[in-house]
């Protein structure tokens, strides 16, 4: 085939680029303008007279930085418990074939197929008799719903292919079974856990509607709760909204696009629930 | 709170279920061991009564003066009726046997178990209650819930769940949502894919910036694009008037809201399916192709023959996942009309769920009509599962 004939081939993509991009491209625009230059029926993309003076004001005038933070500890939080509890019972059910072990699995791909949202109400109202409403524990609590099972599913997948005969080698060289588990099988897994744990990282990073019903006081909100205040009244703040997103977005973006390679093959391992 | 206060309590927290985990683990570990010794039972019940005080007290209605703490008996006795009931399995069907696997799978079982068994058997109960805005003050300061048979469950499919939208409208709006959105991601997800596929240049940057969307945050994203669809100001409706036209009312009008979360929707999903689908046509060699064009096949046939049954490993799980992330997609929506002043025209089920749960606080209401959008979802499945017969070698 003669790169010639690909030239329709680069004006589709090149068409394909541009749709995925603008929304982006136009938020960094919007980001950049000056307060009263918002509202213009200009279409330009880059703004003739460029300011950071959104950047500054959200900075310095908004929680940004208390949102970062609130998301930040709940992320961690939840990803760390997540894989830390994930890891041995993946462990179990793809070593050992005792009776309900394929229902527990079965069990494990319906959660996964149930949205938080048909729980979240049950949830909401135990996590108010337990004083749980408005905490990061809560939170956490209800993020673990979906991140627990799923990375149980998807440790559980890379369990099964680390051989077994490496395993029976450490136990005949006097390891116990957990000792094998810890000084042979972890260590030999650590990207699969890097995968579990990056998973339940965009998980919980990005999550809007349960931090919405959990959290109540604008001092513990995470990002997404913050910024959708900043978008709520469109009009005043759009200027700070965009150069909050952009931001958030940047990082996180280039997190993405290096991890996206790998999140793939885990998400191909029999994952459900992104 | 102030996020101090609240590192402090999720301290806290996590030390409390360390404990509470460790001493479950301790007490599998005696069921493991001991469950032949004489006094096994009378430990149990030792044990059990502990448990039904404990998980009274602590599940305890928080009143501010603490001789009218109303006790919790009926979650103490479940929780004490637990351990009876785990100790019974323990002493005559597991006998010692699994120590291992039982104990390195008991911290996550549990967990899950509180996170997510629970909450589904209370959400049955809350089913049958009688709880909205304004009875949720009396049972939280320890009334009990009552009990009104199936009324939620019928007032469902007579009233509407949100202010005018009835179930079955919500119930077409999502078939209609999850079947255009994924005809849309499929084709235009396998037709980026094969052009990326080709021997092109500049491939990684294309595809880089293809899966943009992807990478966004999703809130960022929708939260952008509803800046997009503002009437006047958006970017769409300026387009429309470059050309000439009016432009559509996309906050407002029924049609376009639901147009616009479509669109949205649609610009998401993409990447994913390209990805996927590009992967597998990477998979397929390329002395299949070659062979055809020997054998004089034309590129149609070449596609037809080749491209689409070898993709079919791929497609039938993509496809399985984009279903049940569609129809379960409440973001979009959410974001793009729930704000102040938000209308209905784009709901579907799951997010009129949200709405009337939280928007609405119909909570009994709500619970019933997550137990039939949860049947609804099992329906689906298994007749999936037994269409494609997907899930088999993943469990082997």
């Amino acid at each position: 085939m003669s790169t010639k004939k690909n030239w329709w081939a680069h004006i589709l993509l090149v068409f394909g680029c541009v749709v995925s991009a603008f929304p982006l491209l136009r938020v960094i625009g919007v980001s950049l303008k000056p307060g009263d230059r918002l509202f213009s029926t200009e279409m330009e993309l880059i703004p003739k007279e460029m300011t950071i003076s959104n950047y500054v004001e959200v900075f310095t005038n908004t929680g940004f930085f208390t949102w970062l933070f609130n998301s930040l500890v709940i992320t961690v939080l939840t990803a760390g418990i997540g894989v830390a509890l994930a890891a041995t019972a993946a462990y179990a059910l793809s070593r050992y074939k005792f009776p309900t072990r394929s229902s527990i699995l079965i069990f494990l791909m319906a959660t996964q197929m149930i949205p938080v949202i048909v729980l979240l109400l049950p949830l909401y109202f135990i996590l108010k008799r337990l004083g749980l409403i408005d905490t990061y524990a809560g939170v956490i609590a209800a993020y673990s719903v979906t991140t627990l099972p799923f990375c149980v599913w998807l440790l559980k997948g890379y369990f099964d292919t680390v051989p077994l005969s490496l395993e029976e080698a450490a136990q005949v060289d006097g390891l116990t079974v957990v000792g094998a588990f810890w000084r042979v099988v972890l260590p030999l897994s650590t990207p699969s856990l890097a995968i579990a744990m990056l998973f339940s990282i965009t998980q919980a990073w990005n999550e809007y509607i349960v931090a919405r019903v959990v959290l109540q006081s604008s001092d513990l909100y995470t990002w997404p709760l913050g910024l959708f205040e900043l978008q709520g009244d469109f009009s005043a703040r759009w200027g700070m909204f965009a150069a909050a997103s952009v931001a958030v977005t940047v990082p996180v973006m280039g997190v993405f696009l290096y991890s996206s390679r790998w999140l793939l093959s885990g998400l191909t391992l029999g994952s459900v629930k992104g | 709170m102030e996020p101090l206060a609240a590192l402090a309590q999720v301290a806290y927290w996590l030390v409390l279920t360390a404990v509470f985990l460790g001493a479950a683990e301790l007490f599998l570990y005696v069921l493991l061991k001991y469950y032949k010794v004489k006094w096994f039972w009378p430990a149990q019940l030792l044990l059990a009564g502990l448990a039904v005080y404990a998980g009274a007290r602590l599940l305890a209605t928080p009143v501010e003066d603490s001789t009218a703490i109303t006790m919790a008996w009926e979650q103490g006795a479940i929780f004490g009726g637990v351990l009876l009931a785990t100790a019974a399995l323990f002493k005559y069907g597991v006998r010692g046997r699994w120590t291992v696997a039982l104990m390195m799978l008991a911290p996550a079982f549990i967990v899950v178990s509180l996170l997510v068994v629970y909450p589904f058997f209370f959400e049955f109960r809350l089913a049958f209650a009688n709880l909205n805005l304004y009875t949720i003050g009396r049972w939280l300061s320890g009334e009990d819930l009552g009990f009104v048979g199936f009324d939620n469950f019928v007032k469902v499919f007579t009233t509407s769940p949100l202010q005018t939208a009835t179930f079955w409208e919500l119930l077409g709006r999502t078939l209609i949502w999850t079947g255009v959105n994924l005809v849309f991601h499929v084709s235009f997800g396998l037709g980026l894919a094969l052009l990326l596929n080709r021997k092109i240049r500049a491939k990684g940057i294309y595809r880089t910036l293809l899966i943009l969307p992807w990478a966004i945050p999703q809130v960022v994203a929708v939260l952008a694009w509803r800046g997009e669809f503002h009437p006047q100001f958006g970017f769409v409706n300026q387009l429309f008037r470059m050309v000439g036209l009016q432009g559509y009312n996309w906050w407002s009008d029924p049609v376009p809201v639901f147009m616009s979360c479509l669109i949205v929707n649609i610009w998401l999903g993409i990447p994913f399916m390209m990805i996927v689908f590009l992967g597998g046509l990477q998979s397929i060699p390329n002395s299949y192709y070659e062979a055809a064009s020997i054998d004089g096949a034309s590129k149609w046939t070449q596609f037809t023959q080749i491209t689409l049954p070898m993709l079919r490993p791929v497609v039938v799980p993509s496809v399985t996942l984009g279903t049940i992330w569609t129809f379960n997609n409440i973001n979009v929506i959410y974001l793009m009309t729930g704000q102040n002043g938000g209308n209905e025209y784009a709901d579907i089920l799951v997010s009129a769920l949200y709405k009337s749960a939280f928007t609405y606080s119909r909570y009994s209401f709500s619970a019933a009509f997550a137990l039939i959008i949860f049947a609804i979802l099992i329906a689906v499945t298994v007749i999936w599962m037994k269409v494609s017969k997907g899930t088999e070698s993943v469990i082997a």
